[in-house]
C-alpha cells in the first residue's frame, strides 16, 4: 500500500513537471512598447512685423521693432520696440503676429505690463470683457502721465481669450504715445509679458 | 448597499482628484515685449559771441562794456556803463543746435528789469543768418569773421552785408549753426530821471521745437 502511494505520488509529480515544462515551452511574453511624445505648448512671434510712426513730414523720432530670441523650431520669443529721439505727441505703432507653433491649443490668459525705472502704472484701460488693452504709465514722482502703451487685438478688444489651434496665427497691435510730461533726454522702459496657457477641452 | 455607496464615493473622489490634478498640471508659458522710449532734447548753445561798441560811443559816453557767457552756454550777460541818449551797441552770437530735435528760431523777445516803461526808451533791430552746416568755418564768413563796427554794422542799426538775412522763424536742424546780430539803441527821448539808474535788458532767443 505504501509503495502504491509512493508510486502514485511520483506519477503525479512527473505528470505535473511535464505539464509545467510543456507550458513553459509554449509560454511567451507580449510587450507593449508605447513611445509617447508630448506636444509642445508654444506661442511665438512670427513675421510679418510692421511698424511706423505718426511723423508725416519730418523724420525726427526713430522707431525700430525687431524680434529677439529666435526659437530653433519657428519664430521668436521676444519683441523689442525701441523708440529714439521721441518728443511729446510722438506716437509709435507696431503690428506683430503671434503663432501657435506648438501642437496644443492655447490662448493668452494675461497681458501684464511692468513699468521701468521711474514709471508706475497710473491707469489700466479695459475692453468690454474687462481684459486690459492699455496702460497709462505715470512719472513715479510727479504722478503725471508720461506714456500710454496699448497692446490689443483690435482697438477695443484684448488679446486675451482667443483660442489658437496649432498653426493658427493672431494679429497683435501695439501703440506707444508720448505725452507732454515726458522729460527731455530721459529713457523710459517697460516690459509687456504675454502669458499663455493650454486650453482645457 | 453599503458597498455600493462606498464605491460611488470612491469613484467620485477619484474623478474629482484626477480633474483637479489635470487642471493644476496644465501647461502655461510667457513671451515678452520689451519697450524703450529714449526722449529727444532741444538744446541751442552759444558757440561764439561778440559785443561791439564804437570808438565814438566809448569816447562820448565814457562807456565801457564787459560780457561773459554762462557755463551752460545759454546766457550772454553784458554789463554796460554810462548809457545816455543815442547810445548804441551791437551784439552778435553764433548759435548751434546741439540737441536732437530741429529748433525753430524765432525773433528775440526783449524784456526789461525793472519792467516799468523802459521799453519806451530802447530800440532794437535783429538780423539772422544761416542756417549753416556744422563744418562751416566762421573765420571767413562775411557775417562773422571780419565784421567791423561802422563798416558792416552801422550806427543806425542797418547792415551792409551782401549775404541776405534769413527771415524768422526758420528751422535750425541738429548740428546746424546760425548767426544773429542785434542792435540795441537808447532813444533820444530817454528822460533825465534815467540818470544813475540801472536797467537790465533780457534778450531771449526762443528756440521752439520745430516739428
Amino acid at each position: 500500500m505504501k509503495e502504491k502511494f509512493l508510486a502514485l505520488l511520483i506519477c503525479i509529480f512527473i505528470a505535473l513537471s511535464t505539464t509545467g515544462f510543456i507550458y513553459a515551452q509554449w509560454n511567451d511574453i507580449i510587450t507593449i512598447s508605447n513611445t509617447m511624445e508630448f506636444g509642445h505648448l508654444t506661442l511665438r512671434f512670427i513675421h510679418p512685423l510692421d511698424y511706423w510712426d505718426n511723423e508725416a513730414t519730418k523724420d525726427i523720432g526713430t522707431l525700430d521693432c525687431y524680434y529677439t530670441d529666435p526659437d530653433p523650431v519657428e519664430g521668436y520669443e521676444g519683441l523689442t520696440v525701441a523708440i529714439n529721439n521721441a518728443y511729446p505727441h510722438y506716437e509709435a505703432y507696431c503690428n506683430f503676429t503671434l503663432k501657435n507653433v506648438g501642437a496644443v491649443t492655447e490662448h493668452i490668459e494675461g497681458v501684464i505690463i511692468t513699468p521701468g525705472t521711474g514709471l508706475e502704472v497710473g491707469f489700466t484701460y479695459l475692453d468690454i470683457n474687462s481684459n486690459p488693452i492699455g496702460w497709462q504709465l505715470d512719472n513715479a514722482v510727479t504722478h503725471q502721465p508720461v506714456l500710454y502703451v496699448y497692446v490689443y487685438k483690435d482697438t477695443d478688444l484684448s488679446l486675451i481669450c482667443n483660442p489658437l489651434d496649432s498653426g493658427e496665427t493672431l494679429q497683435g497691435k501695439m501703440t506707444v504715445q508720448v505725452t507732454d510730461n515726458a522729460e527731455e533726454c530721459k529713457t523710459y522702459g517697460f516690459q509687456v509679458d504675454i502669458d499663455y496657457e493650454q486650453v482645457i477641452p | 448597499m453599503n458597498t455600493t455607496k462606498l464605491s460611488a464615493i470612491f469613484m467620485t473622489l477619484a474623478i474629482v482628484l484626477s480633474i483637479a490634478g489635470f487642471t493644476y498640471a496644465h501647461w502655461s508659458d510667457t513671451i515678452r515685449i520689451n519697450g524703450t522710449v529714449k526722449m529727444a532734447h532741444i538744446l541751442i548753445d552759444i558757440k561764439s559771441e561778440k559785443v561791439l561798441i564804437s570808438r565814438n560811443v566809448k569816447k562820448y559816453y565814457s562807456s565801457s562794456v564787459c560780457y561773459e557767457v554762462s557755463p551752460d552756454l545759454h546766457t550772454l550777460t553784458i554789463y554796460s556803463k554810462n548809457l545816455g541818449p543815442c547810445w548804441w551797441i551791437w551784439v552778435g552770437l553764433v548759435m548751434q543746435n546741439q540737441g536732437t530735435l530741429p529748433g525753430k528760431m524765432k525773433p528775440p523777445v526783449y524784456s526789461f528789469e525793472p519792467s516799468d516803461g523802459w521799453n519806451d526808451y530802447f530800440e532794437t533791430k535783429e538780423y539772422f543768418y544761416g542756417p549753416y552746416p556744422e563744418e562751416t568755418g566762421f573765420g571767413t564768413l562775411e557775417v562773422w569773421g571780419k565784421v567791423e563796427i561802422d563798416k558792416q554794422l552801422k550806427s543806425d542799426g542797418s547792415v551792409t552785408f551782401t549775404t541776405p538775412s534769413t527771415p524768422t522763424p526758420f528751422t535750425l536742424n541738429p548740428t546746424e549753426k546760425a548767426v544773429t546780430w542785434i542792435w540795441i539803441h537808447v532813444l533820444p527821448n530817454v528822460p533825465p530821471t534815467a540818470m544813475g539808474k540801472t536797467v537790465t535788458l533780457y534778450i531771449n532767443i526762443v528756440d521752439d521745437v520745430d516739428i
